[in-house]
């Protein structure tokens, strides 16, 4: 089965490149992957038991790919497989040559057309959920599919959200059920459910939840008919076989176990009926025949779900029988809406008249299926019926529903009363002369498109007649459930029994229904119109238009664009939620005041700088003090013994200071020209607490740890497995990667938010060539400041250091497994090299020093971090594993390699990007910025002096 | 080409000063990095009009440290001393040479002695600006004068062309 599932998706994968050779004959080269499912399904057999088949995956989640076989699965995959071979195949004429969209519709379609049948095949619940929203955003793809239109994206968002919605209740649903029995497997839940108890009823009722928002019940039902937006192969694949499929799936997966589960029958089978209900008479006024196709399948999933709802074994037959028949029927009918619309260019009933005369055979196969779909003798549909009615009279004995069986048996009635009068309006609509309009005029149609719906139609035909093997091979599904009143049975012949009378009865009234449309429809109208109905698509919109208000609203009142807010409040927030827990921990603890003199020393410094920070008025002064303190910070690690955070505090604080400085000449020189109002007041008095609760959080902190440090064991593998005696740096590359990883790129990210966010330099790629002629200098490539701001003997000592900064940090880099250093400090150490080459020439400097776009720097060196994390599992080992490697090189001597190296070299990249991006925007960009300016003032100038 | 051979060689020492150890792999690693390094961040070529004498070069080193030392005290004890420090002030330098590279190696010398520091620097017209802790009186400036002209002497005998020498009134020097 995994093969299958496997050859679906990758079928999905090449089918972009198919359509740039085949175009629209790539979906017949398609259709063969779901077709050959089939026909394996078909050989296979229908499975006595169920066949399980297991790959584990995610072990500590339970969550493994393990796929069964059962006679609902071999029943459904059958129409998942057969009838996405049929709408491929319809695509191939359906779609007009040269269709832009082609190479994401069939790419995403087959894809579609995988997920449903891993979904009907998935016998781990999780997995299930996987493929259940794998068709969710499937669909939405295939709803949106000509998103220029406002309608078609309204509509994919509403049935993403409403399904997406379900299926979160649902996976809780899951996990409730999963964790409490201890397994996630259907086939064992079913076997052996858990006892029942309010755990278990309430995760039923999210999972129903789940299937009743799938399938488009009461009160979720609106999404579907929006959903037709979609082109009419996806709305025949979708309303037939899948998708709204998944929901009626689940329910008779889980019916055999948990549908004595209380409330299990009252949700499904009410909510079921008043679905049948209102999808019939929605569909009566309709004018659109694929919007009245659409309501009708809204009130078939009503009939649908009462039935394998209801749980018992006449019921489930019929089910299943009923899904089968819907599948045929109403893929008949879609396509034939789709022959229609090509063919006229309109689906409005009232604008089509005379095509009985024009399409015959299209007509006979619409009849065919319109037919099956009222229960028409000798069709599926009639069979389906039948033993509906059958089990609904039953459930009296079966259920002992004295008052509910009878009430069920009319609703059901009444509902087929109303399909029969749609189904008429649909063939009358389309077909039959429309009063006042002129016999349309066709374009014939090709035979392929017509064949599709021919080919279904004669299945609907020829099962109808089978109905005693079709019985047995169904049978296998309901024997599940005990036995009932009476033995199920798919016949067209039951003798004189209350379903026929029924069925008559059904016939004959929705037939009257039908001829007397014109005062029902009046009815209707009045009513609608003078009673307030609960609309569940105004709820939705409500909610919809609810949430985004008070997103508007909240983004208005709190995202005001001044960064001492957002800085104010987040630190506030800190003080007051880790300050009251810091309040109620506080515990006095030892603590030595100082390890050395020059602590207290380089402490005092830094206070002092502090203090003279926040009194400065000069910005400029200000950035320079806020250095002491880091360059201070970078001493006190030195001092207690960690050169390696030195050496990276020192690099980093040096970037920084020179970026700030950057950064400074787009600023005014001072600060406020009033120094001390009450709002600098609160700043400081939030800074001084922020300052007081992190020393206090420090103190605390160091009193808390109850447990040896974990690095107290890193020393001894560090050396042994991680092939390095500096041990920050083996941490960072080899024990903690996995972290490094996610912080290189969160740094990506960042990198790429500067480039992008301040000076909007979103092609990278595009690096000024041209030499601009400014001043002769022979020391570097393409100097670019003004004559009065070079300095010469800036530009001599750039061109002799830099490359030996360079191979500096080359050194950094390679030595950090041994020595304080690592690709981190490298990188910093390059970005520093290419920001003497800015100072020092300007922005075009800088481009000539490094032609190339930061983002392919940093994209490569995140790609080689991840590739050299990847590359161990293929030779066997975990995730991130490095290896110590010896290298003999003859002459040369032995090169000892510890592969964790590309690793770091992977961080340097990330690194020399990082710094690449931001000299560009807040160098280069804001000269570039400070230059358009000057040249803005000249002009304005001479606009001046002109007159 | 000489230049770049040269310079190769140099990032190779300094790499393997880096490395602390010099093994047969640690030259070919240096010269590869080196190597690789100046290939991918290229400069212009630019004829280096510079040369190399070793015995002015040892004068000009000894003088240097001996200068650092003695500004390094007086510096000390303009700061310490219960005076108010002394007015400083800008002083105005021509240079003989307009060799960029030696100009360079003047400004940066200058610096590096304590009391005196480059402010600006003029490559066309050959004049520094240097600011002079000490600049209290006419004495104290033309001791900075002198000083310039000195150092600046020194490193045009150590490093400057004989035709760089010969075009700047010290033929006696060029050899």
């Amino acid at each position: 089965m995994l093969p299958l599932l496997t050859l679906h998706f990758l079928a999905a994968a090449v089918a972009p490149v198919l359509v740039r050779y085949l175009h629209r004959g790539t979906f017949p080269v398609l259709a063969l992957v779901p077709a050959g499912g089939f026909v394996w399904l078909l050989v296979h057999g229908r499975p006595d038991g169920t066949d399980l088949e297991h790959h584990s995956w995610i072990g500590t989640l339970g969550l493994d790919v393990s796929l069964a076989l059962d006679p609902l699965r071999w029943t459904l995959s059958l129409l998942v497989t057969g009838i996405g071979a049929l709408v491929l195949v319809y695509c191939t004429s359906y779609f007009r040559a040269g269709d832009p969209g082609l190479w994401r519709f069939s790419a995403v379609f087959v894809a579609f057309a995988g997920a449903m049948l891993g979904l009907v095949l998935s016998d781990n619940l999780l997995l299930l959920y996987v493929f259940w929203e794998l068709t969710t955003v499937l669909s939405y793809l295939l709803v949106g599919h000509n998103p220029e239109r406002s309608a078609n994206r309204r509509a994919a968002m509403t049935a993403l959200l409403v399904t997406t919605f379900g299926g979160l209740a649902m996976l809780v649903g899951f996990i409730l059920l999963g964790e409490h029995a201890g397994t996630y497997s259907a086939a064992a839940l079913v076997a052996d459910p858990p006892a029942s108890g309010p755990l278990v009823t309430v995760a039923i009722m999210l999972v129903l939840v789940g299937a009743v928002s799938k399938s488009a019940l009461v009160p979720f039902h609106f999404w579907l008919p929006g959903a037709m937006a979609a082109p009419t192969p996806v709305s025949a694949y979708l309303h037939a076989a899948a998708m709204v499929k998944a929901g009626i799936f689940l329910v008779a997966l889980l019916a055999p176990a948990y549908a004595d589960t209380p409330g299990w029958r009252a949700v499904l089978v009410s909510l079921g009926l008043l679905t049948m209900m209102v999808g019939g008479l929605r569909a009566l006024r309709q004018y659109d025949a694929k919007l009245l196709l659409a309501y009708g399948t809204v009130s078939q999933l009503g009939f649908l779900m009462t039935l394998v709802g209801l749980g018992t074994r006449s019921a489930a037959l019929a089910g299943l029988a009923l899904v089968l028949g819907h599948a045929l029927f109403k893929a008949t009918l879609f396509m034939v809406v789709g022959v229609v619309d090509r063919s006229t260019g309109t689906r409005d009933i009232r604008q089509l008249s005379g095509l009985h005369r024009r399409m015959p055979v299209l007509m006979v196969v619409a009849v065919i299926g319109a037919a099956s779909m009222a229960g028409v003798p000798p069709l599926l549909g009639f069979l389906s019926k039948e033993a509906a009615f059958a089990a609904a009279e039953d459930l009296g004995h079966d259920l002992g529903w004295t008052v509910a069986g009878p009430l069920t048996l009319a609703g059901l009635t009444l509902g087929s009363i109303l399909t029969v009068a749609y189904a008429a309006r649909f063939v009358w609509g389309v077909f039959g002369p429309a009063p006042g309009v002129d016999p349309c005029s066709i374009k014939r149609p090709s035979y392929w498109l017509v064949a599709a719906p021919a080919v279904l139609a004669v299945a609907s035909v020829v099962l109808g007649l089978l109905g005693g093997p079709l019985t047995e091979l169904l049978a296998p599904h309901a024997d599940v459930f005990p036995a009932g009143a009476h033995e199920p049975e798919l016949t067209l012949w039951h003798g004189v029994t209350v379903p026929l009378m029924l069925s008559v009865l059904v016939l004959v009234l929705g037939v009257a229904l039908f001829v007397a449309r014109h005062p029902v429809a009046a009815v209707q109208h009045a009513v609608v119109d003078r009673v307030p109905m609960p609309d569940a698509e105004r709820g939705y919109q409500l909610v919809l238009r609810g949430v985004d208000r008070l997103a508007i609203e909240l983004t208005g009142r709190t995202q005001r664009g001044s960064l001492p807010f957002y800085l104010g409040s987040i630190l506030v927030v800190v003080a007051a939620v880790p300050g009251t827990a810091l309040l109620l921990a506080w515990e006095p603890t030892d603590v030595r005041v100082a390890d050395s003199p020059a602590q207290v020393v380089v402490a005092v410094v830094m206070a002092i700088a502090a203090v003279m920070t926040v009194r400065s008025r000069r910005r400029l002064r200000a950035v320079l003090l806020a250095g002491i303190t880091g360059y201070g910070t970078a001493l006190l690690f030195d001092l207690h013994g960690a050169p390696d955070l030195a050496l990276t505090q020192v690099l980093v604080e040096t970037f920084v200071l020179v970026t700030f400085v950057l950064v400074l000449r787009r600023l005014p020189q001072h600060f406020s020209t009033r120094p001390f109002t009450l709002s600098r007041w609160v700043r400081v008095a939030i800074g001084v607490m922020s300052g007081v609760l992190v020393a206090g959080l420090a103190y605390v902190a160091s009193g808390a740890r109850v447990a040896d440090p974990i690095s107290d064991g890193f020393a001894k593998p560090a050396k042994e497995y991680g092939g390095g005696s500096n041990i920050v740096n083996v941490t960072l590359v080899d024990i903690r990667a996995w972290d490094t990883l996610g912080e290189l790129s969160v740094l990506v990210v960042a990198a790429t938010g500067i480039a992008s966010l301040i000076f909007l330099i979103t092609d990278r790629a595009t690096l000024p060539t041209t030499r601009k002629p400014g001043h002769d200098s022979a020391w570097l490539r393409n100097p670019s400041l003004p004559p009065e701001r070079r300095s010469i003997v800036f530009e001599v000592v750039t061109r002799l250091i830099f490359h030996a900064v360079i191979v500096f940090s080359v050194y950094l880099a390679l030595v950090g497994h041994e020595l304080p250093g690592g690709g981190f400090a490298g990188g910093l150490v390059a970005g520093l090299a290419l920001m003497l080459r800015y100072l020092a020439g300007g922005r075009r400097e800088l481009d000539a020093a490094a032609p190339i776009d930061a983002g392919v720097v940093l994209g490569v060196g995140l790609a080689l971090a991840a590739a050299s994390g990847l590359l161990p599992t293929l030779l066997g080992g975990g995730v991130l594993q490095s290896a110590i490697v010896d290298v003999h090189i003859p002459v040369l001597g032995t090169l000892h390699l510890v592969t964790s190296v590309f690793f770091d070299l992977g961080v340097y990249l990330v690194v020399v990007g990082l710094a690449l991006d931001v000299l560009r925007s807040l160098g280069g960009g804001i000269d570039k910025d400070i230059e358009t300016d000057h040249d803005d003032a000249q002009d304005d100038e001479r606009e001046e002096v002109r007159p | 080409m000489t230049a770049r051979l040269l310079f190769t060689g140099g990032l190779t020492v300094l790499w393997l000063m880096l490395w602390g150890s010099v093994t047969p792999l640690a030259v070919v690693g240096g010269v590869l990095v080196a190597t690789l390094a100046m290939v991918a961040f290229p400069f212009p070529t630019m004829t280096w009009d510079v040369t190399f004498r070793p015995w002015p070069f040892v004068v000009l080193t000894a003088r240097f440290f001996a200068d650092v030392l003695r500004a390094s005290v007086q510096v000390a004890w303009l700061a310490v001393r219960p005076a108010r420090p002394p007015r400083s002030a800008i002083v105005e330098v021509q240079l003989q040479t307009r060799s960029e590279l030696v100009m360079t190696q003047i400004a940066e010398m200058i610096s590096l002695v304590p009391g005196s520091l480059l402010v600006e620097t003029d490559p066309d017209t050959g004049r520094l600006w240097l600011h002079v802790l000490d600049g209290h009186d006419e004495e104290a400036v033309a001791h900075a004068h002198r000083m310039a002209a000195e150092q600046e002497r020194r490193v045009l005998r150590a490093f400057a062309t004989d035709a760089d020498l010969a075009e700047n009134g010290h033929p006696e020097e060029a050899a």
